[in-house]
């Protein structure tokens, strides 16, 4: 096809596809409200990250309690608003695909790839954080995990870049331009037009708010009508993510002769059940909160973790490092910084809102600890060791 | 970078405004590095040809298959003789309805295969999209036919 034909056809499409509401104007518009999504997104995830990976020299708040279950909780809703956000934001520079010549020099040549990797890296990004909060792992040939917090950067890089090449644009129409003196009928349609499309995000991210986010916000939990988690359910009333079974630990964690051993060097106390439920025991009302977004409360008792290492005489600074009798796993073991460790309300919990904990739910004992993801409760303790 | 000094702010803040692209684009740069080695040592290797295809295919189905559906609808849409605000609500449900099954059909998916214990989608997940698509059909027909009325009613009174 000669360069003029192909000219001709991508005006031609250009022109088609122009309607009222693919102006600069509404993209700048959603593209502010995309960016602040995207932002919101990145910085809870980084959050959530670095609690389960923290550097060495990270010290992370372990008050309010609920600190964690906000984070996440607005991270998933944040997330699952991204996606009418982004569609509209591509319907309206969608003809900016077909721009003639495609590629008009080097710089412009880059500016397209930065916003493909963009487009792509983005909608990847929410639909497998989507997929995730389903378990659909199958789809993933990958590890959700690395490639959700990897393309993040490639996101967040790409949008920057994008920003700065197109600041005169967002700059031009950040305000809304002053409406015409006199309005035809062609004004009217075109207003009808725009106000209809913002409309129709708002209903859409409305909607899926409203219909999901119940899962993470108690004021919404009457409209969970699409949640991938209801609390309230599941054993003793709370959802679980790993059942004892699927953990492969009803034998170990039933077994009459389980202890919980505390090991500080040469150190070492054992406890039985009995044992732990003898000592003297803390009551906290301590969210459990999901990676995946979902999010409940619980009255949760045991014996505080910080009076269980004194006992083997760990220093104020310890670490800790705590093994659980599920096997095979990456949350066998679980690291816990000094900051949680010596919170108050960081248990060895036995019972959950007044009962003896389920079998599901980690009994023998299990790590209760505030603003924490729950991959890192650990349930099924076997061991607690206290590290330098 | 393109410039278009008509576009930009008064000349005084013209310094400014130069400053913060290069910063915002030394910096978006950076992120990109910085995911591009993150990525080098995150994903092994083996496995970029699946993240790939992943991105690959995100492209192919947006600008494909989304974006070629809602061309077509907004086409169907415009050259209809309907009014402004018949259009909007028929183009507006259909994206709703539209956003809401690309949500939610994936979890009835993940439901009918099967989930690791019953508190993982415990909703009936198809049943109630089915019954939202009915309830925002039938509230788009209520306000087209509402408008119409009033419309008709208005030009009537005249």
């Amino acid at each position: 096809m000669s360069p003029p034909r192909l000219r001709e056809i991508l005006r031609r499409a250009q022109a088609g596809l122009a309607t009222p509401s693919r102006t600069p104007r509404t993209a700048v518009v959603l593209g502010r409200l995309l960016g602040s999504a995207f932002l919101i997104c990145f910085l809870t995830g980084l959050y959530s990250h670095f609690l389960q990976n923290p550097l060495p020299w990270m010290v992370f708040p372990t008050r309010p309690v609920w600190l964690y279950q906000v984070a996440q909780g607005t991270h998933i809703v944040t997330g699952i608003v991204c996606l009418p956000l982004l569609l509209g934001k591509l319907y309206t520079v969608f003809p900016a695909l077909f721009q003639s010549p495609p590629v008009r020099s080097l710089p412009h040549l880059l500016e397209r790839a930065s916003i493909a990797v963009f487009v792509s890296a983005s909608i990847v990004e929410i639909a497998i954080g989507l997929l995730n909060t389903y378990q659909f792992y199958a789809l993933f040939p990958f590890s959700f995990r690395r490639v959700h917090y990897v393309l993040s950067f490639l996101i967040i890089g790409s949008l920057l870049l994008h920003i700065a090449i197109k600041l005169p644009v967002i700059v031009r129409f950040w305000r809304r331009a002053r409406p015409p003196a006199a309005s035809g009928g062609d004004d009217d349609r075109s207003d009808t037009s725009r106000r209809g499309f913002f409309v129709t995000i708002a209903v859409a991210a409305g909607s899926l708010v409203l219909f999901t986010a119940g899962q993470s916000i108690p004021a919404l939990r009457p409209f969970t009508l699409f949640a991938p988690r209801l609390p309230g359910t599941g054993p003793q009333g709370l959802p679980v993510n790993h059942t004892a079974a699927s953990a492969g630990v009803v034998g170990s964690a039933s077994a009459e002769d389980w202890t919980l051993t505390v090991r500080h060097g040469d150190s070492t106390a054992s406890f039985t059940r009995a044992a732990l439920a003898a000592l003297p025991q803390t009551e906290a009302v301590i969210p459990l909160a999901c990676v995946e977004g979902w999010s409940q409360s619980a009255r949760w008792r045991g014996v505080r973790l910080r009076d269980l290492v004194d006992r083997v005489g760990a220093p104020e600074h310890a670490t800790v490092r705590v093994r659980s009798l599920q096997e095979r796993s990456a949350y066998t073991v679980m690291i816990m910084p000094r900051e949680f460790v010596r919170d108050d309300n960081t248990l060895v919990a036995l019972e959950l809102d007044g009962r003896t904990l389920d079998l599901d739910h980690g009994f023998p004992a299990r790590i209760i600890c505030p603003a924490r993801p729950g991959v890192l409760q650990t349930k099924w303790l076997t061991s607690i060791e206290v590290l330098a | 970078m393109t410039r278009s000094p008509e576009a930009g702010p008064a000349s005084s803040d013209r310094a400014l405004y130069r400053r913060s692209r290069v910063v915002l684009g030394a910096l978006g740069i950076a992120l990109l590095g910085l995911g591009v080695l993150l990525f080098v040592d995150q994903v092994p290797l083996y496995r970029w040809v699946g993240v790939g295809g992943w991105l690959l295919g995100a492209l192919v189905v947006h600008d494909g298959l989304i974006a070629g559906l809602i061309v077509l609808l907004s086409v169907l849409v415009r050259r209809s003789r309907w009014s402004a605000a018949t259009k909007a609500i028929v183009n507006g449900s259909a994206a709703v309805g539209g956003v809401m099954a690309l949500v939610v059909l994936p979890a009835a998916v993940k439901q009918a295969i099967g989930t690791a214990n019953p508190t993982i989608l415990p909703l009936d997940y198809l049943g109630t999209l089915m019954w939202f698509e009915l309830a925002l059909a039938a509230a788009a027909l209520l306000a087209i036919m509402t408008i119409r009325a009033v419309g008709s009613h208005r030009s009537s009174s005249r």
